[in-house]
């Protein structure tokens, strides 16, 4: 996908005329196709296309006058949403006041990559497809269309989607009562020797003669790393394993090693997938509903995956917790002081 | 009940209102010895006589024009169009006179003629004499429009507009005069500017007018064993246009396709569509589909002129594309 821009045909040129297009939104487009016409202080130049695809998100309409670099539509892969976001029209320019062009300079590519296919986090960029009463019913519900489109549905929707759209997961409210749907969540990953966590368990079981088990290790190590990070006073752990139903720890850093944290109720913080024993490495559900964190052997090093979302903390709390358990797990010692 | 064919039933309705209104009279081309090539009109003449049942030389425009003025002084004429494509050799009797006698004399006069036409394709009649033109009348302000869809409404709508005080333009389906239909012993008036439900349905509505009545109806069954419940809406009249029962099918189903014979360009489907989209946006649940007939001149090829006009299987098929959320391009 990328953007197509109005070129700088001059010297001295603030904007350009688009005076029309030669394709429609929507058409297929091939590179090297004759995209628009441009009028500058001197010269009507036709403007090809750099990439093919098919030309969606038109902003711009014939006669325009717009500015020098001004994205006036998308080359995409696919004709979906060739409908333009509801861009506003380039201010009046004043009559151009321009140097009248002395050399010909030859027309710069008229596409620049775009900076991202859609934005994870916010609304979707394009208008979204829907019926009016979809739209309506949609309204009335404090359901967000543009969460389908996110979702990747395609386009149009009408009534039978907004089934869909409550099936959704929904996660919070925003502060206008709407509800948010967190498609996209944040990914931290850290890799850490396995070393040190061998050799303070092998030490706990030849010299301490306790058994301890890994994943009570992690719970606990993680906890610890959580509550320093967050300032948490309580951390509910729950520990997922490949085989067994999910435990929910309460405060393991509390407990001795050797003695099992104790169970609770409690809703968990986040969720540990002990992957130490399995060829996984990482796991990335994109599951926002709570904090994932996983923890995979990776040859020689510990491989820690959290997946997380900005309703749960904030990055900086998500990188300390993160650093701070790789750096436990490297060296246990970290954990005792 | 008893059975009668649209021919009849006209038949009827004309012989009823003469015997009640003496000021009545038929008056066009072939109406009395012929009984129009449709044999329609046959035993008027024997009953009313030359006087009310009266044969004109051929030439639209001369009987047409006389109609206008016998209708503003005293009479009702009802005015027999051999074909509908004739109309364009009366527009101005009938747009210019007719249509604007009340208005332009203040409400002094009026002009209570009837004329009756048809319309139709699939006749092998070619193109001169297979068009349905009455978005071109119901487009002037001025005249009223029926367009019964069986024997039932051709008789009650013909008799409703004899007795109306305005022009009213009937166009009958040239290709359902044989078609048969329940229709009372009794008389019965069918008022203006109602429509009829024909089918109940809650998943689409589809508009028909005159024959296009049933080609929905048949295109409901057709949908019906796919499990899509259709409605389909008779309008009846389409000047003036019974809104209300349109809007309140499409508010419940979401959906709709209208149908009608003439050419779907600026046609009467397309003000329907437009109105619905107008009045009842913010239910619908997909885009308002016309079907009309193809905008070229009616193919002599049986072959070409059966595909011209809209088929059950095909309103079918845009139903079921409406219901499954696809979208519609040019």
């Amino acid at each position: 996908m990328v953007d197509v821009i109005m070129p700088a045909l001059g010297m001295a040129q603030d904007t350009g005329k688009l005076l029309q297009w030669l394709k429609q939104p929507g058409d297929p487009v091939a590179v090297g196709d004759q995209l628009f016409e441009v009028e500058t202080d001197k010269s009507v130049m036709e403007v090809e296309a750099s990439e093919a695809g098919f030309l969606t998100q038109v902003s711009a309409s014939d006669g325009d006058e717009v500015p020098v670099g001004q994205v006036i539509a998308v080359i995409s892969a696919t004709a979906d949403n060739v409908v333009a976001a509801a861009a506003p029209k380039p201010a009046p320019v004043p009559d151009s006041v321009a140097e009248p062009q002395k050399t010909h300079v030859a027309p710069v590519a008229a596409t620049v990559p775009a900076a991202a296919p859609m934005s994870s986090t916010g609304a979707s960029t394009g208008r979204v497809l829907a019926s009016p009463k979809a739209k309506r019913l949609a309204k009335e519900q404090d359901l967000d269309l543009g969460a389908l489109a996110q979702a990747g549905h395609p386009q149009p929707y009408h009534v039978s989607d907004l089934e869909v759209l409550r099936s959704l997961p929904v996660i919070g409210a925003s502060p206008s009562g709407q509800t948010v749907i967190m498609v996209a969540t944040k990914q931290i990953t850290a890799r850490c020797p396995r070393q040190g966590s061998r050799d303070f368990i092998d030490w706990m079981e030849t010299d301490g003669a306790i058994t301890v088990v890994p994943t009570a290790i992690f719970a606990s190590f993680a906890a610890g790393a959580f509550r320093a990070a967050t300032e948490a006073a309580l951390v509910v752990v729950q520990v997922s394993g490949p085989d067994k139903d999910d435990v929910f720890l309460r405060n393991p850093d509390y407990s001795r090693l050797s003695v099992p944290a104790p169970e609770t109720d409690d809703d968990a913080t986040f969720v540990l997938h002990d992957l130490s024993d399995s060829f996984l490495t990482s796991l990335r559900l994109g599951d926002t509903t709570l904090p994932t964190l996983s923890i995979g052997a990776d040859g020689d090093s510990y491989a820690i995956t959290f997946e997380f979302s900005s309703e749960h903390m904030v990055d900086d709390q998500a990188i300390a917790f993160v650093s701070g358990l790789a750096r436990r797990l490297a060296d246990p010692l970290h954990h005792l002081v | 009940m008893r059975e009668i064919t649209l021919s009849q039933a006209v038949n009827e309705a004309l012989a009823e209102e003469m015997r009640r209104d003496p000021t009545t009279f038929i008056i066009g081309e072939d109406v009395a010895e012929a009984g129009t090539p449709f044999k329609i009109l046959s035993g008027l003449v024997e009953e009313f006589g030359t006087g009310r049942v009266v044969d004109t030389p051929i030439g639209e425009p001369g009987f047409m024009g006389l109609a206008v003025g016998a209708a503003m002084t005293g009479t009702r004429p009802i005015v027999d169009l051999m074909f509908g494509d004739f109309i364009f050799l009366i527009m101005d009797q009938l747009c210019n006179q007719a249509a604007k006698t009340h208005y332009m004399s203040g409400g002094k006069l009026t002009a209570p003629l009837v004329l009756r036409t048809n319309l139709g394709a699939t006749r092998r009649s070619g193109a001169q004499h297979s068009q349905s033109l009455h978005a071109l009348v119901a487009h002037i302000p001025g005249l009223k429009v029926a367009m019964p869809s069986s024997a039932y409404e051709a008789k009650g709508l013909l008799k409703t507009a004899i007795r109306d005080n305005n022009p009213v333009v009937i166009f009958e389906d040239k290709l359902m005069y044989q078609d048969k239909a329940e229709v009372p012993e009794e008389e019965y008036l069918i008022p203006f500017g109602v429509a009829n439900v024909k089918r109940v349905g809650f998943d689409i509505t589809l508009v028909g007018t005159s024959s296009m009545v049933q080609v929905a109806e048949k295109a409901a069954e057709i949908l019906a064993l796919g499990g899509i419940s259709a409605e389909v809406i008779d309008p009846r009249t389409i000047v003036p246009l019974d809104m209300d029962t349109i809007n309140e099918s499409v508010r419940k189903t979401s959906r709709c396709i209208v149908i009608d014979e003439g050419h779907q360009s600026f046609g009467v489907t397309s003000e329907i569509a437009a109105r619905i989209m107008e009045q009842s946006f913010y239910h619908l649940d997909g885009p308002v589909i016309r079907m009309g007939a193809m905008d070229v001149p009616i193919p002599f090829s049986p072959a070409l002129e059966d595909i011209t006009v809209p088929t059950p299987e095909g309103v079918a098929a845009n139903a079921r594309k409406l219901m499954a959320g696809e979208m519609f391009h040019g």
